[in-house]
């Protein structure tokens, strides 16, 4: 029984889950070239939004008499809050610079990731919590673990560690969409259940806009369009529930990273102009991790590999395929 | 924020009705979607002070007087003017027309308050 469940676990993970064979891409260069690449362009990225965020830092919401410290910062109180904002908002501007030019040293890594959860927890003691900080705080502990090797020439087993700490930061970064999906088809069935309008209804669309411009006292540029033209609404929202819900999967099907990445960012892009919502970090996050990913082989770049990975619908297509 | 629920096509909510300012009442009385960044700061967001109401209505409502002191302090800290008297009000509305037009189907009237005045 016992042997029967190991069997049935390692056949999920490795013929349904992971496609990918780690050792293969450790045995090349360009593939670990490429992920090196990755990792200086985000901390270089982290270093930028240090800088570009010095001015958005200042804690001015609703003043002091509002803050709730969590637990990370329950050393702050309001009398010196002012005092600990500039702590921490410094204190993650050097650690940003720092990591952007050691971004090889653990150290550097996590000093800057210190920086980053102070600073979301700061965020998050202000009624609610703060959303921003999350993918960067969730990025920056995983890139902790990066082998600490400034080799010019680092051996396969050095090279498939640090490709398989690449692969974790994209499962993460793909789970969040997954979730996200997970959570849309939940309150889709149980508000079907309950006979409400449901997330696969033609007004789901519609609706979700209106009520979020109206709570938010805000104005989007295509969102009175797709308000009033339900029908070309329900497709694209059905697509983006699709496109969230496989995203987890589509880590392991290299074939489909560049395209998923852009279908999601394509998302963002959607949000921002029915709801005047915009992720900035998510997209680059997204561009940045997949549109040169180290796992994308040359073969992987045809129309036919695509097709036949896309999840739900490349299973029904092999099986028409397939000759009886 | 993953819109995991698909808003009802009425719905209800709670908001507050800005009565007067700076002993000027106002006629009609305008409800918050109005008054934000005209009495309201819209230095904070909308969802800030959405988050505020209803926290402010579910405390009277359970009679939990501590917590609905803090939720007023943090609405009332947020008035640009130093004299104000608001209500919380209890909305129903059609989701669509309240997005367009801000009709509402229903109004009742759950608390008075003025400004820094005790509960």
């Amino acid at each position: 029984m016992r042997a029967n469940i190991i069997r049935s676990y390692k056949y999920f993970i490795g013929k349904i889950l992971f496609k990918l064979d780690l050792e293969s891409y450790a045995n090349k260069v360009d593939p670990y070239l490429k992920a090196e690449r990755i990792v200086q362009f985000f901390y270089y990225y982290l270093a930028f939004e240090s800088v570009a965020s010095l001015k958005s830092l200042d804690v001015g919401f609703s003043g002091s008499q509002n803050f709730s410290p969590v637990w990370l910062i329950s050393w702050i109180s309001p009398t010196n809050l002012d005092a600990a904002t500039n702590f921490i908002k410094f204190g993650f501007l050097i650690s940003a610079l720092v990591a952007a030019f050691y971004y090889k040293k653990r150290l550097a890594r996590i000093l800057v990731f210190l920086a980053v959860f102070h600073l979301h927890a700061l965020f998050s003691s202000f009624l609610r919590f703060d959303h921003h900080w999350y993918l960067w705080l969730y990025l920056t502990f995983i890139l902790i673990f990066l082998p600490d090797s400034s080799d010019k020439n680092p051996s396969t087993q050095i090279k498939k560690r640090f490709l398989l700490v690449l692969l974790s930061a994209q499962s993460v970064l793909m789970l969040i969409y997954t979730m996200a999906g997970l959570e849309k088809i939940n309150g889709a069935f149980q508000q079907w259940l309950a006979g409400d309008v449901h997330a696969f209804a033609s007004e789901a669309f519609s609706l979700q806009i209106a009520n979020w411009l109206s709570s938010n006292n805000t104005n989007s540029l295509l969102g009175a369009f797709m308000i009033d033209n339900r029908w070309l609404g329900w497709p694209l929202f059905v697509s983006s529930i699709y496109l969230q819900l496989f995203a987890f999967f589509i880590v392991f099907r290299p074939s489909l990273q560049r395209f998923w990445a852009l279908g999601l960012i394509l998302l963002h892009v959607g949000t921002y102009l029915t709801m005047n919502i915009l992720y900035i970090s998510s997209s680059l996050f997204l561009m940045l991790f997949f549109f040169d990913s180290p796992f994308i082989k040359e073969q992987d770049r045809s129309f036919r590999s695509m097709l036949k990975d896309l999840p739900v619908f490349g299973t029904v297509l092999k099986l028409i395929m397939t000759p009886k | 924020m993953v819109f995991s629920r698909v808003p009802a096509i009425v719905q209800s909510d709670y908001t507050l009705r800005i009565i007067s300012i700076n002993e000027q009442k106002l006629t009609p009385p305008i409800l918050l979607r109005d008054a934000y960044g005209k009495y309201l700061s819209s230095s904070t967001a909308m969802s800030h002070y959405n988050y505020a109401i209803r926290g402010l209505a579910s405390s009277i409502q359970s009679q939990k007087l501590g917590e609905a002191r803090r939720f007023r302090s943090i609405l009332e800290t947020s008035f640009l003017n130093n004299s104000a008297v608001y209500e919380l009000v209890g909305i129903e509305y059609n989701t669509i027309d309240y997005w367009r037009s801000g009709q509402i189907l229903t109004i009742n009237v759950i608390k008075e308050f003025k400004l820094g005045q005790e509960l």
